[in-house]
């Protein structure tokens, strides 16, 4: 008799674990749109406190707004800003057309001293005094940590190759590029070691903006309309393809995931279940 | 023999001649509709490399259509056959090419 009550209790364990795995696991679920000024068509997110800026190189451009939609700033001038971070106060921006990083702050902008020479800048990470540079078409990261300056990656399509690269992020001790023509994530460290490639038996088609947190990598499937998020370490967690066109960038906030559709003028909203 | 070297000499002349004519230039305002543009990266990608090509005044990339407009400086032209290798060259495969005037 003992010995079935033994197996109910190790039956109810098992259950209960199987719960809390559950639980555990978020899943996102479509909310809602936020509606942008008629003409934008946003290709890259950043959160600066409760506000959004995004980039809209189609028409040169950086808008500021609340979560409503509504427009509390514009940055003009800069030649097709591209995926674009936020840091201690300073809005760091890419610009693809002039091999420039512009860094704006109290409603000005100046060129940030870069000591190496990109040629198209498609999107950058910044933290504290690192910043890393997706080189679009010299197919590497450029990691530049004070002064000192050091690559990632070079042309090509095996394991530690890249091939158009387009955003990087950065997460304590490792290095998060989206290798957008080679449709796959590559994860680096600071030494230029590649340490794992996410997302390549998933048929991604242009891997072009990343979203990251202390849980989860959200990858744009551009030309599939598709957002797939994995798990820090590599495993598919869930794909989104609900009111999702041509996304181009991902931003975690929270429970909130910001998805911008590039072909229209829209970000969508995810909340996490 | 001489009589034949000398007709061989002015055929080839000709046929240089012929086929420096057939040359097409592009002058003015120019519509290139482009195959596959409609990645902001590539066709902002193909943007910067034209910008580099002598005579271009002014470039506007349109995504969502799929084409590119360049407006030629005045009074000069560019080589249709440079123009379609550096589409080439960026990843793309050009087709039509129209004067804007003309439509």
């Amino acid at each position: 008799m003992s010995r079935w009550y033994f197996i109910s209790f190790l039956l109810m364990v098992l259950v209960n674990c199987k719960d809390l795995g559950k639980k555990e696991r978020q899943e996102w679920v479509f909310e809602r749109k936020i509606e942008l000024p008629k003409k934008s068509r946003p290709l890259a997110l950043v959160k600066t406190g409760d506000d959004i800026w995004f980039s809209d190189p189609g028409n040169l451009r950086l808008i500021k707004i609340d979560v409503k939609g509504n427009v509390l700033d514009t940055i003009t001038g800069i030649k097709r800003p591209m995926n674009i971070d936020f840091d201690n106060g300073k809005l760091y921006v890419p610009g693809f057309l002039t091999d420039t990083i512009w860094i704006y702050e109290n409603g000005q902008k100046r060129p940030l001293q870069l000591n190496a020479e990109p040629n198209a800048p498609a999107g950058l990470a910044v933290n504290g005094y690192t910043i890393a540079i997706a080189d679009f078409y010299n197919h590497r990261i450029i990691l530049q940590i004070g002064k000192k300056v050091s690559y990632l990656g070079t042309e090509g399509h095996a394991k530690g190759k890249l091939y158009y690269p387009t955003d990087v992020k950065i997460a304590k001790d490792k290095i998060y590029i989206a290798d957008a023509y080679n449709n796959r994530v590559q994860v680096f460290d600071f030494d230029g070691k590649a340490l794992n490639v996410i997302g390549d038996q998933d048929n991604l088609n242009v891997v072009s903006g990343l979203g990251i947190n202390e849980k989860y990598l959200a990858v744009t499937d551009q030309e599939n309309s598709r957002v797939l998020v994995y798990d820090l370490n590599g495993p598919l967690v869930q794909i989104l393809t609900s009111n999702i066109n041509y996304p181009t960038d991902i931003l975690f906030d929270g429970d909130i995931l910001y998805i911008a559709n590039f072909k229209e003028n829209s970000i969508s909203v995810y909340s996490a279940r | 023999m001489k009589k034949l070297v000398i007709i061989m000499a002015i055929g080839l002349t000709t046929l240089m001649l012929h086929s420096q004519d057939s040359k097409i230039e592009l002058t003015g305002k120019v519509k290139i509709e482009i195959d596959g543009l409609s990645c902001p990266f590539c066709a902002y990608g193909l943007e910067k490399n034209l910008k580099d090509v002598a005579n271009i005044k002014d470039i506007k990339i349109d995504v969502e259509n799929a084409f590119v407009l360049l407006n030629i400086s005045e009074g000069k032209g560019i080589d249709e056959d440079l123009i379609r290798k550096n589409i080439k060259d960026s990843g793309f495969t050009p087709r039509k090419i129209t004067r804007v005037d003309d439509e």
